[in-house]
């Protein structure tokens, strides 16, 4: 494809917007090849290990529980020059993938920050935070300049007696409520709004994005900010709860598998933002189906009516499609924390739904695993001429401009094991944690166990919905 | 229960599993060579009721043809599907100039208003691929090859 073309391509993207409506079946011009629906076969296969997986869980499973307090033992120390260095990489990555959006063709597929930025860091980061722990801490670029800023105030004195720069009081109410709006509008970005791949687009978002962090950081503190505030940070953080690794006080930290997921201290928000995490995995995939192409006509023409042109009615179309899936996943949760409020001593319904809420952890990271695995291995290959051509001017900084993806290293075939593989260890992950939790908060063993009814039916639920979700049924 | 059941129990649980999976993959891998040796080659589009039987190259299935109309597909998205080791082929009809791009595979041609380009490849990557009218960024029709 000659500069020309690509100029006139992204030209014409706009109006071929909104003339290919809903034509588009893939969730943005990055997808070179779409995964197959999982056969009836395996659909099958799947769902009966499911069920067995889940009996023979609730046989075997601990009578006491083992990962409410887990011990954790230091195995490495981490230099601070090392943790300067790790932020000013982060920051550096992020000015350079702004730049290129700004400065580079307007080409999607062709300027190097789409792939970045719904490859390597929306996807990347959560597969490489459930094997390393939170890494993205480490580099995280608005953090790293909140808290260099930080050091230079009170290195300075700016910071005086009177202790005028003292954050405020972060509200409780507040919670991760923060996250959910930024997860739920990453969201909507990536999968209705209709300019998704617009490299200028995308930088200026990130960068209103930073400006909006470090207003929290001034605003709340740093550490604060970071941890309920954050939309990315807390995101990508709750994934790398599940790794064996723990990164904390300068130094690095082993634990059992799973461990890091119950001290989640399910503030305001905590549900809404798992919920808000699996619903928009789920409509992602439920975007590309038959049944929501049935319906996405009629809520086009309700909006069209209203007097949107056909592209804002598709983008209002689809936003009500997220909310709505976003609330049916939190609609599942709620029936199986009604159903456990039956149980015992009748725990109020509000503890019982926070006390829980870690469980859907592995649940959230098997359907962005499931969902996203064929883009991580085919367009995340595109990282190797987009390195060497980050602007798409025709450089080939590093020899490597010419690479193409390799789209057969791994077969249709081998993406299904690997899709149901991720839902079928993450239902049995949620369920596990959710058997543990359910020790510690019920007095009896008999009421734990009759509780944990429940969370299996609305964890076959998930795991079904995820299924239901990748297979033949709902996507031709 | 003790510890050693338990872990005997889960044991036996995932061994059965494996089993029966090795054994069900196995039938229903039987499955797909069996239609795999059927060329298949269907399109669901106006192409898929041209009569040709009575035609010399009734040996051959029909080449599905994809007609664009004011750089659209008529009657909507296509669907072009055949089974991987088979020779994918098909045909654009365009009444405006593009360039046609078939995705993942990444063949490029170009059509001239009113023109026609036939395309034939041999199915070697599974998997679901857009076939695009580039400058105008238009999903045309949606090739699938099935392992």
């Amino acid at each position: 494809m000659t500069r020309g073309r690509r100029a006139a391509r992204a030209g014409g993207a706009v109006a071929a917007a909104a003339l290919a409506l809903p034509a588009s079946a893939s969730a943005h011009g990055l997808v070179g090849k779409q995964d197959l629906p999982i056969p009836r076969w395996l659909f099958a296969w799947a769902a009966a290990v499911v069920l067995v997986a889940s009996f023979v869980g609730l046989a075997v499973l601990w009578a006491t529980p083992r990962l409410q307090q887990v011990t954790e033992r230091r195995r490495l120390s981490v230099p601070r020059a090392l943790e300067v260095l790790a932020g000013a990489v982060g920051v550096a990555a992020f000015v350079f993938v702004v730049y290129a959006g700004f400065a580079g063709t307007q080409a999607p597929t062709a300027n190097i920050e789409p792939t970045v930025i719904y490859v390597f860091f929306w996807v990347g980061v959560p597969f490489v935070s459930v094997i390393f722990g939170d890494v993205f801490r480490a580099v995280n670029p608005w953090l790293a300049v909140g808290k260099a800023t930080g050091w230079l105030v009170r290195r300075t004195g700016a910071a005086g007696e009177e202790g005028g720069l003292e954050p405020l009081r972060y509200p409780d109410r507040l919670g991760r409520w923060p996250v959910v709006l930024g997860v739920l509008w990453f969201a909507w970005v990536e999968l209705i709004y209709a300019n998704r791949d617009d490299p200028s687009t995308l930088s200026i978002m990130a960068l209103a994005y930073a400006a909006v962090q470090l207003i929290g950081m001034s605003l709340y503190g740093v550490q604060t900010w970071s941890t309920r505030g954050d939309a990315f940070g807390v995101y990508f953080g709750l994934f790398a709860r599940l790794s064996p690794l723990h990164w904390r006080d300068r130094g690095l930290y082993t634990r059992p598998v799973l461990g890091g997921a119950p001290p989640l201290t399910p503030v305001a928000g905590t549900v809404a933002l798992l919920c808000a995490m699996i619903g928009s995995t789920s409509f992602d995939g439920f975007s590309q189906g038959r049944t929501w192409n049935s319906i996405v006509p009629h809520l086009q023409s309700f909006f069209a009516d209203l007097g949107l042109n056909a592209e804002h009615a598709l983008e209002a179309a689809g936003t009500v499609g997220l909310l709505v899936m976003v609330l049916f996943i939190g609609l599942l949760y709620r029936l199986g924390v009604q159903g456990m409020h039956t149980v015992g001593r009748r725990l109020p319904t509000a503890r019982l739904a926070g006390s829980f809420a870690h469980t859907l952890i592995p649940i959230a990271f098997a359907y962005v695993l499931a969902h996203y695995f064929s883009l991580v291995a085919y367009q995340g290959q595109a990282i190797a001429a987009l390195a060497s051509d980050p602007l798409g001017d025709g450089s080939n900084l590093l020899g490597t401009a010419t690479t193409s993806i390799n789209y057969t290293w791994i077969t249709a075939t081998g993406i299904w094991y690997v899709q149901v593989g991720a839902l079928v260890i993450g239902h049995v992950a949620g369920l596990t944690l959710a058997h543990d939790r359910a020790l510690a908060i019920y007095d009896r063993v008999r009421d734990a166990t009759r509780s944990q009814y429940w969370m299996l039916a609305v964890m076959v639920a998930f795991t079904s919905l995820g299924l239901w979700l990748l297979s033949a049924a709902a996507q031709q | 229960m003790t510890p050693r059941a338990r872990i005997a129990l889960v044991a036996g649980a995932l061994v059965a599993l494996v089993v029966a999976f090795v054994v069900a993959n196995g039938s229903g891998g039987d499955d797909q060579d069996k239609t795999a040796t059927a060329p298949v080659a269907t399109a669901t589009g106006p192409a898929a009721s041209t009569p040709a039987a009575t035609t010399p190259a009734a040996t051959t299935p029909a080449t599905p043809v994809v007609e664009v109309v004011d750089a659209k597909p008529k009657g909507g998205v296509q669907n072009l599907e055949f089974a991987k080791g088979d020779t994918v082929r098909f045909t654009v009809k365009s009444d405006t100039a593009d360039e046609i791009h078939v995705h993942g595979y990444d063949f490029h041609k170009e059509v001239a208003a009113g023109g026609q380009v036939t395309f034939s490849f041999p199915a070697k990557i599974d998997g679901r691929f857009v076939v695009e009218l580039e400058d105008h960024g238009t999903q045309i029709a949606q090739l699938e090859v099935q392992p």
